[in-house]
This record gives structure tokens, sequence and C-alpha cells, in this order.
């Protein structure tokens, strides 16, 4: 049985058509993951309560404390329903609302988990198990469940209950002190990276765990650790101290086997172009288009060593020619020129970048509150089974009578008195205190 | 236990970093992997590092690495017999991974058609700098030159110098990722419809998905999106502070705040009612600074992250890669584990980035040597015949 979306019955031809995914998730890297899952055309529903707001939907009700986020600067009445993080993590999902912490709130819980093929959670490591939702619990009304925890640092070892955001996860993991210009110690701030990595790799899990599923009959428990899924996006680096007892030292955007390699200041404020010379092919080629043919037969910068030893004085050179130059002019020159080079884009650049038009990356979707926006969509594109119709993020509860009464066949008059008792409803309830609200785990 | 993917074979046309990313996290969760070098191997092999820094393309700790439960044999897919080759092994497998510039296996008449021609359930997943289509697909590129195009570079480094990079490889990672989960989503329907299909990858846009929520920010308001941080904040307590040994990485809410105050012994801030916003906090910078640095800078990172933790405050140290690889917490959960290589001897790598507790990772073999398996894939797989495997020897077209 498939849930319809209210408007018109949802053809998912995506290579996860069919599968329903129970999606108890908030912040970023839970609904990141189940967006990837939505996007190949699984049914996500995703679970939110009105007793706390999804962190990106707004830290408040009255959205005082967002800015950047809502069209037009605007909040608009419904803050909530404006946030770009919240619309962009749960396109095409089905949404619903139920309070875990009411009696009545697990049961349902329960009975979703029971006609659906995988539960992803990234609440603090133990929530789901103290709410009675946890893997163990919803095994015994799914054997074949597939269940996913995102938590940030694994659900045993010393740091089991450690809470940490996902910049402090990529600090820890050795990502913080590797971001960083050559020679200088104090780190710069890492992003939360470990979020963007973790969803992705979950996603990966998924399907691989549903391969065994089709194939056994089998469901499992799946774990991904912010934290672990971070060093294997280092494999030199880790490789050179397993080899050689080295630790490796920020590069900023050097290559130590390869120069000139950089970024290079351009024309205009805080405008700058990557340039990257793997050979002398290479370097002969950047000299004809920059005009200095020379170069390449100056004893300083004739072969691979001689430019590498020579880095500094050669970055001068062609940092003296590209300054007066748009950085987007240098990038086509060079690329012309057969040479690895582009601009350091800026977000409106990538809104504008014909690449992405031709790839057909972004989406249109009209959402009653949003309005009509592009959205991007994953890397990741099939030939046979695009998922052509995407839905725009639910609002609030939008989804509370086709999933709980189509699906599970709760009557008219039970949703009432679920909502009376504030178990489900289609708007977040006043702030409460939000300070001691169980922090997800990123 | 074996692996969610164990019985399903890949072909694996990758080389360097991201293709070999996306087929190794298909081989350490179970799938046969076959490598197909061409002949000289897998350029990866040469990027070091070595042991004492000897260049040895059987030494190659990238490379052992990036390939763990592989097997290698040597074909080259340009000559006919080659083509032939792999044309064998894709009838008798679940998907091929190639990571060369679009175009490139239609020119060895290796093209989606070509596959399906000998096996319509197959998966071709191809990972290129700007995918199959559209007019930036010939364009050459590096890691560096992605992060740039993708905006994700302009996103660190102090805002009045040139903005730096994630170190490493980590665009051709990400891709590879990407790639690992468009193989296995393809793999499971191709199981239910008994279809292939073909997995078009972007390093480009894999870049991209760093800075997607800023995107769509952008494209909410017109904004262009925020400036790089820069390591001096102008609030407090900020995104990073010194320690006595170095620095520690936080991110404090309003309703973090009170303990952060308990935890540092300085409980009467967590009453002030003017610092319980972070504009009142950032307003009092100086005067925080003052009565908070010297509980920061009077204890190491690790005691700072041990205390705040008992506190329920979200700091942690930053680590350099020694103290990662001996980290309590990643030592507890096995994620270096010691691979035993035929050459390199133990080597400390990489290990599970997920666990799936019914299925889970494994090495079951460490890289392979180049064309170690030829033998055992080509005679005893594929049906050639010793004399056909001199013939292909003698032709270039194996190692």
């Amino acid at each position: 049985m498939s849930v319809s979306n209210g408007v018109e019955p949802q053809i998912q031809p995506g290579a996860l058509r069919g599968y329903r995914i129970l999606d108890y998730t908030t912040a970023l890297a839970g609904p990141r993951l189940t967006q990837y899952l939505a996007q190949m055309g699984a049914e996500v529903i995703h679970v939110e309560s009105i007793q706390y707001l999804d962190t990106h939907r707004g830290w408040s009700k009255r959205a005082t404390n967002v800015s950047g986020q809502h069209p037009n600067n605007d909040p608009g009445a419904r803050p909530w329903e404006r946030n770009s993080q919240y619309n962009n993590l749960n396109k095409n999902k089905l949404g619903i609302t139920l309070n875990l912490g009411d009696p009545r709130g697990v049961a349902l819980f329960k009975r979703l988990a029971a006609v659906s093929d995988v539960v992803v959670d990234n609440y603090k490591a133990g929530m789901t198990d103290r709410f009675g939702v946890g893997y163990t619990a919803l095994r015994k009304v799914r054997p074949d469940i597939i269940y996913l925890s995102l938590p940030a640092f694994g659900s045993d070892g010393p740091y089991r209950d450690y809470t940490a955001w996902g910049n402090q996860v990529a600090a820890l993991a050795g990502h913080g002190l590797l971001l960083n210009y050559p020679g200088e110690q104090e780190p710069l701030p890492v992003g939360t990276y470990g979020d963007p990595v973790a969803a992705l790799t979950g996603a990966f899990g998924i399907a691989a765990a549903l391969i065994h599923r089709e194939r056994t009959g089998e469901g499992q428990y799946i774990e991904t650790a912010l934290a672990e899924v971070l060093p294997g996006l280092l494999p030199d680096a880790i490789a050179d101290y397993a080899l050689n007892g080295r630790i490796a030292r920020p590069l900023g955007n050097q290559n130590p086997a390869a120069s000139p390699w950089g970024v290079y200041r351009c024309e205009g404020d805080d405008h700058w172009v990557a340039i990257c010379c793997v050979d002398d092919r290479d370097f002969t080629a950047l000299c004809g288009a920059i005009g200095r043919p020379e170069l390449p037969s100056n004893p300083s910068y004739a072969s691979l060593p001689a430019r590498i030893a020579n880095r500094s004085s050669l970055d001068a050179l062609i940092e003296a020619w590209t300054a007066g130059r748009s950085a987007e002019a240098v990038a086509d020159l060079l690329q012309s020129a057969g040479v690895a080079a582009e601009p350091a884009c800026t977000l409106a650049d990538v809104l504008a970048e014909p690449q992405l038009e031709a790839r057909g990356y972004f989406f249109e979707l009209t959402h009653p509150d949003a309005g009509t926006h592009r959205y991007p969509l994953q890397p990741v594109q099939m030939s046979r089974t695009p998922v052509a119709n995407y839905q725009p993020a639910p609002t609030y509860g939008q989804h509370n009578a086709n999933v709980l009464g189509d699906l599970i066949g709760l009557t008219p008059a039970e949703l009432e008195d679920l909502t009376a008792a504030e178990v489900i409803g289609d708007e977040p309830l006043e702030d409460r205190e939000r300070q001691r609200r169980t922090r997800p785990s990123a | 236990m074996p692996g969610p993917l164990a019985g399903l074979r890949i072909v694996d046309l990758t080389e360097n970093v991201a293709g070999p990313f996306a087929t190794k996290q298909l081989a350490d969760y179970g799938a046969d992997v076959v490598k197909i070098e061409r002949p000289g191997g897998d350029p990866a092999r040469r990027l070091g590092p070595f042991p004492g820094d000897q260049p040895d393309p059987e030494r190659c700790g990238l490379f052992v690495s990036l390939n763990t439960n592989k097997r290698s044999v040597v074909l080259d897919p340009g000559q006919p017999s080659g083509r032939e080759a792999v044309l064998r092994l894709v009838e008798r497998s679940d998907a091929l991974v190639e990571s060369f510039a679009p175009g490139t296996l239609a020119s060895w008449r290796l093209s989606y058609d070509d596959l399906q021609a000998v096996n319509p359930r197959v998966v071709l997943t191809s990972v290129s700098p700007f995918g199959q289509r559209g007019p930036a697909s010939a364009r050459r590129e590096t890691d560096l030159t992605l992060a740039a195009r993708g905006a994700w570079l302009r996103t660190a480094g102090e805002p009045d110098r040139e903005p730096i990079a994630y170190y490493g490889s980590q665009v051709s990672c990400l891709a590879g990722l990407q790639a690992a989960w468009g193989t296995a989503a393809a793999l499971l329907e191709a199981i239910r419809s008994g279809r292939g299909q073909w997995v078009d990858v972007s390093m480009y846009e894999a870049a991209l998905m760093t800075q997607d929520l800023q995107i769509l920010a952008a494209e909410y308001n017109g904004n262009p999106g925020r400036v790089r941080a820069g390591r001096r904040s102008t609030a407090f307590p900020g995104n990073l502070l010194p320690v006595a040994d170095g620095f520690v990485s936080l991110l404090i809410t309003d309703g973090q705040w009170p303990r952060f105050c308990r935890m540092a012994g300085l409980p009467d801030y967590a009453a002030d009612p003017g610092l319980a916003t972070q504009g009142g906090r950032t307003a009092r910078r100086q005067e925080l600074e003052a009565a908070f640095m010297p509980w920061f800078l009077s204890r190491s990172k690790h005691e700072v992250f041990a205390v705040a933790q008992a506190n329920g405050v979200p700091i942690a140290p930053y680590e350099d890669i020694a103290e990662l690889l001996d980290d309590p917490q990643f030592a507890v959960r096995g994620i270096f584990p010691t691979v035993v290589h035929p050459i390199l001897g133990p080597v400390r790598m990489n290990g599970a980035p997920l666990r799936l507790a019914g299925t889970p990772w494994s090495i079951r073999r460490p890289a392979p040597l180049l064309d170690q398996h030829a033998s055992e894939i080509l005679i005893g797989e594929l049906g050639y015949s010793r004399e056909d495997l001199l013939t292909l020897r003698a032709a270039g077209v194996t190692g």
C-alpha cells in the first residue's frame, strides 16, 4: 500500500520505489540521509512533534533569531514553514506529527514501523530506547526492519554519551588541524562536515542492507557515527603516519608533488582562481597562455623539482598576471590551453551555472508558504529510474490524515481526539523550555 | 559473517582516487571487485606516500588504503582482445564502475549499450568531473579546481586572504561515496527489476553537496552567502579557543551557556540576564575573555574535553593524525585496523565508516599487487587457456 499525498497519486519511479522509510530525525544529518532516499523514490514519512520544533525549521517558533533562511528574508506568518534548510532537507517526504512522550504516540509509531522497511533515528544515543521505539522494540513489530541510528561518536566506547555538533566532530576527527595555511598554528574553524558525510554514508548503508534483505529476508541494525565517517576521507595522511610516522601538517592549497598549484588573486574584491599544473606539458601550456613562453626554459622553472623548489617566486609571477584579470576569463583562457583552472565561485555563480542547468541539477517546486524556487538535487543521476515529480517539503502535519488515517486506519474521530490531546497537530506549540530539549547528536 | 554485498561482482575500471574510493566501499562490504588495471597499473600507485619516500608502485600507502578487498588483473580495454576480456567479465558481473573522461568507454566500444548487449542486468556507474553531459564536461579538473568552482573553497580561510581548500583529495572521496551510493541503489533496483541502468556521478556536484543548504538559502533570499569566518570570532566563546596544549572546538547555544559557565567554575555569569543571548555575550566579549580564558589556558585540551563533556557542554579537542589514531574512542571501536600487506607488512588504515550489525565491514584481503589475480580470473573464471593468456601477454594486452 502506498500513501497518497492528498493531491494526486504519487508516482515514484525511483530506484527505491516501494520502500517505506520511517524518518524520526531532526536537524541536519538525519533529514539529509532520508533526503537521499526520498530522491531515489522511497516513500519517506518524516515524523515531527508539535512539542519541539525541528532546529532547521528555526530555533524558535517566532524565528526572531533566524536570519537569511526565509524567502526575501521575510519570516512571514508561519516562519517554520518558510525555512530554506527544512524545506531543502525534507522535500519529497510526507510529514506527520507524533508526540512520543505520550503512550498514544508511541503506539502509533510502532504501528507505522510495522508497515515500514526502514527506520532512521538521529536523536541522542539511547533516546528512542527510552521512548520504547528503539531497534529492540521495533524488531518485535517488524522482524525484518532495518534500523539506522546516527550517534556522534558511537553507541559504545568512552565517548558514547558525549555531545557534539558537526564542527566539534570534524575537529576531533583530524580535519580541523589540516585546514589551514601552511606553517600556521592556530586552526581555522572547521565546518559542520560530519553531518553531510554521515548522511551519504548512511544512505549507502541502507541501500546495502536492503540488498541483503531482498536476498535473505533479514533486517538489521546499522550505526553511522559522525566521527567515524570522517577519517576515511584522509587516506593519504593516515597512510603517511602508518608508513613513516609522519604527522600531516596543513598544506593550504599547495600540492607537495606539483607546482604551480594554488589559488591566485584576481580582479575585484575577493575574487580568486585555482590553477593546477600536473607536469611539464601543463606548465608549458600555462606559460604560453599567460604570454610568458620563455619561463619553461628558465632554469628556475624548467623542471618539476625546480618549480617545486621555487614555488613562491613562480606563484608571485602568476598572481602578477591574474591580479588584473577576471577569475572567469583566466579560467576559460587556461582551460582552452588544456590547463586545469576554475574561478572560486560564489553561491550566486552556482545559481546561474550553465553546467547545472544542462544537467537538470535544479528542480522547481512550489511550496504553499515559501513560494516557487529551484531546489538542488543529488550529484547522482539514474538513467532508467529518474524521479520526475518531486514534491515540496511537507508543512507541519500535512500528511497526518493520509498516513495515520489512510495507511494505518485511524478514523476522523480518533484523529480529532489525538489533536485535542496534542499528540498530533498542524502547528508547533508555543516555545517550551528549549534548553531542556533532548538534543540530537548533530 | 559476510557483508551485505557478498555474492555481487563488480568490474572496476577506475583509477586514482574517486572511483577506487567508490569500489572500496563495495568491496569492503562484501562485493567481489575485479580491478582492471591498464598496462603500467593504476596511476594512484605512483602517488605515495611511500615508506622512506622511496617511490615503488607496490608500496604506495594511498593505493593500499583505497584498494582493499579487490583483485587485480591487467588488461588494455583499448585493444580488441582486452575489450573482449572485459566483456566476458561483464557477462558474469552485476556492475561496472569507471572513472575515465566522458566518451572514453564509447571509444573502446564499451558504451552502456555495448555492456547491455552482453548483460542487460549490469549497472554502469561513471564518475567524472562534471558528469556525462553539459557544456563543462570536457574541462580539465583537479580536486582544488572542483572545490573552487563548487563554491566549497570560499568557505574556509581568513576573509582578507586566499580561501583554503579542505585537506587532500576530499572532493574525490565524496564523489566516490556518491558513486557507491548510486551503485548500491541501482544494484538494489536491478535485483527487483532484472535490469541495469547508467549511474552518472558528477564530482563537481559532489563538491557542491557540501554547500547545498547555503545554495537554497541564496535562492530563497538572493543573499550572496556567508563570508568565510576566519579565526577571530566577534562572539564569545566563538568556535575555537586556545588551551594549554592546543585548541578546542566548541559551539555554545543560549541553552548551553549556563552549563558552560558552571563547567568553568563561573556560575555567576550563568545567572546574568544580560548574557543569556549570543548578542549579549558578544557585546561583553572582552570581559568574558578575561574571566574565562585563564580556565582554558591552564588546562590541556583533553582535560577541557573531559570536564566539558561531564557538564554536557559540546566541546572537543582539535586532534592531529597521531592523536586521532591513538584516541581511546576510536581504539575501542576499532576504527583503524591493521591490515597485513604482502610487501609492506602490517599497515594501519581506515576501518568501517558504518556498522552493519548483521553483515559487517571486513578486510578479507589486502590491496592487490599489480596483475596478482590474472590467472585466477582469466583462466579460472573466464575460461581462457594458458595459451590464450600467453597470446594476450605477447600482444601487450595483459601484464
